[in-house]
């Protein structure tokens, strides 16, 4: 156990804290919800044995002044049907899934991992379109995903299922598969309004249920907002996900850009998001909760990135340098990954970073984190900026 | 108009190849700055801009606005050091102005030089410009805008 030389004000006044720091001062938080926060005073749960994991895998290119995120070895996105989508649904209509590296064959699943491990790469997340029952067909790719797991068991593989059969459950978890995610819907409107399914909450339970019991890890995700901007299925989803044993929940929030103009998306409520952020954190207070890598841009993005802090959780993916600058004023230890925030966080990578903060700089530390058995990396992105 | 692989390049501004910026200075003695198309090729559809405050001084190299799209998140750096004087509201109100027309009603910052003779030199233009972002385009392995 390290002993800090950083002192931490018991009582911060968190509003007074936020109007310090350029980029928060002028944001409008919710007086209220920032009260109840100051009163749960969780971020003081930030210690140097369980400080906030920063996750910034390479499938979004993010350049924050205060990471070093040039260190950082390649985590991609890949999509099996490059960027179609059956499904369809009104949030997103294929879209996020367009700038993922596409291997719409299995043996161009296998050249991109063998390219990626040739270049330290760690690991992936795999994805893909769905069909209209919200199936992805990972079948063609079972093979070859365990020969990738037998050649490279040190890399890992993220694979998120949409509904899962159980069939497919098996079969992931006989491939090895590091850790499996599902996006938990809990409002049948959404299911039947957004998503144009024909199915019900109940399955998405069942889903999953039948990844639970591989004993594979197991993150479901909720995405807050899914139903055309507005909160309604959300705390549904905390119950069922509350039933199962899962190894983390991760939260997203829904980004509007992506939605059809025809049929548009607002913003989520920032502040019914960071109250949502803090039931979360109360309704599985042993089970990780992170911040994931979704969520709107812009001054909305800060504001959720500050509740999320604020609230506790235990990690946040691609956090803007406004919430690393808050964290230096709360004293909250950081610890920095270059993989996907679903994936398992190495327990002595999270040791190492820990003696590094004795020398109190945590600028420093954030340099010093780049873990020395990871060799640097550049992201094989075309072009940089 | 100049381009270099499709991307549009005014011969009437310097550029920052390194931050991939334009900018101009304006008989005001102010610096008009923005991304250049091929910055804006790179980061695809602009989803929100987050200039900093007028008033507040920046240095050489450093972020003067945050610019985010769907898979990218970072800095517009300042091309020399000076004081941000004016943002372009118009810009964070409708980032999609910034894809559309860069070099005009996207353009992000002003900001008053502190040693423009000084810091300028490494500034380039025309052919200079041009060459210099051919060969950055190389070796990015860049396809065009």
């Amino acid at each position: 156990m390290l002993n800090t030389t950083v002192t931490r004000t018991v009582q911060q006044d968190l509003t007074a804290l936020l109007g310090t720091i350029e980029g928060l001062d002028d944001l409008p938080f919710d007086r209220r919800l920032i009260n109840d926060l100051q009163q749960q005073a969780r971020w003081e749960a930030y210690t140097q044995t369980s400080a906030l994991d920063v996750f910034m895998p390479s499938f979004r290119q993010q350049t924050n002044e205060s990471l070093a995120s040039t260190s950082m070895s390649e985590w991609p996105a890949v999509s099996i049907t490059g960027g179609e989508c059956v499904l369809q649904c009104d949030h997103c209509k294929g879209r996020i899934l367009e700038p993922m590296l596409a291997a719409q064959h299995p043996q161009q699943l296998l050249q991109i991992v063998e390219g990626l491990v040739e270049r330290n790469g760690e690991g992936m997340l795999l994805t893909g379109g769905s069909d209209r029952h919200n199936v992805i067909h990972y079948e063609p790719y079972f093979a070859v995903l365990e020969q990738i797991k037998h050649r490279f068991p040190e890399f890992t593989i993220a694979v998120h299922t949409g509904l899962a059969t159980r069939q497919q459950a098996q079969a992931f978890a006989s491939a090895g598969i590091d850790v499996v995610m599902m996006d938990v819907i809990g409002a049948q409107d959404t299911i039947t309004q957004v998503y144009h399914l024909k199915r019900e909450v109940s399955d998405f339970e069942q889903s999953l249920a039948w990844l639970c019991e591989t004993g594979m890890r197991v993150v479901p995700h909720i995405v807050i907002g899914l139903h055309y901007g507005n909160l309604l299925g959300e705390w549904q989803a905390l119950e069922i996900i509350k039933r199962h044993k899962v190894d983390a929940l991760v939260l997203v929030v829904v980004m509007p850009h992506y939605a059809d103009r025809r049929r548009p998306f607002c913003v989520p409520d920032v502040h019914a998001t960071g109250r949502f952020f803090m039931d979360a954190r109360q309704a599985l207070p042993d089970t990780r909760v992170q911040l994931g890598c979704a969520r709107p841009a812009g001054t909305q993005r800060l504001m959720l990135e500050v509740y999320a802090v604020l609230a506790g959780l235990d990690g946040i993916a691609y956090p803007g340098d406004e919430l690393m600058s808050l964290a230096d004023q709360l004293a909250i230890p950081i610890n920095l990954f270059a993989r996907c925030c679903s994936s398992p966080v190495p327990v002595q990578d999270k040791n190492r970073v820990a003696d590094a903060r004795q020398i109190n700089n945590l600028s420093a530390i954030r340099s010093l984190n780049a873990f020395d058995q990871y060799p640097l990396t550049i992201n094989r992105r075309q072009g940089t900026m | 108009m100049t381009t270099v692989r499709g991307c549009e390049m005014p011969d009437t501004l310097l550029y920052d190849i390194e931050a991939n910026v334009w900018c101009r200075l304006e008989d005001s003695g102010l610096l008009t700055l923005g991304m250049t198309a091929y910055a804006c090729s790179l980061s695809g559809d602009i989803v929100a801009c987050m200039p900093r405050k007028p008033g507040k001084e920046v240095q050489q190299g450093k972020s003067c606005a945050t610019v985010e799209s769907g898979k990218w998140v970072g800095p517009v750096k300042a091309p020399v050091a000076g004081e941000i004087v004016e943002v372009n509201q118009q810009a964070v109100d409708d980032p999609t102005s910034i894809n559309e027309d860069p070099y005009g009603a996207g353009w992000l910052i002003r900001m008053r030089p502190l040693d423009w003779q000084t810091e300028s030199i490494r500034l380039l233009g025309g052919q200079a410009a041009r060459d210099a972002y051919a060969a950055k385009m190389d070796e990015e392995g860049f396809g065009g805008c």
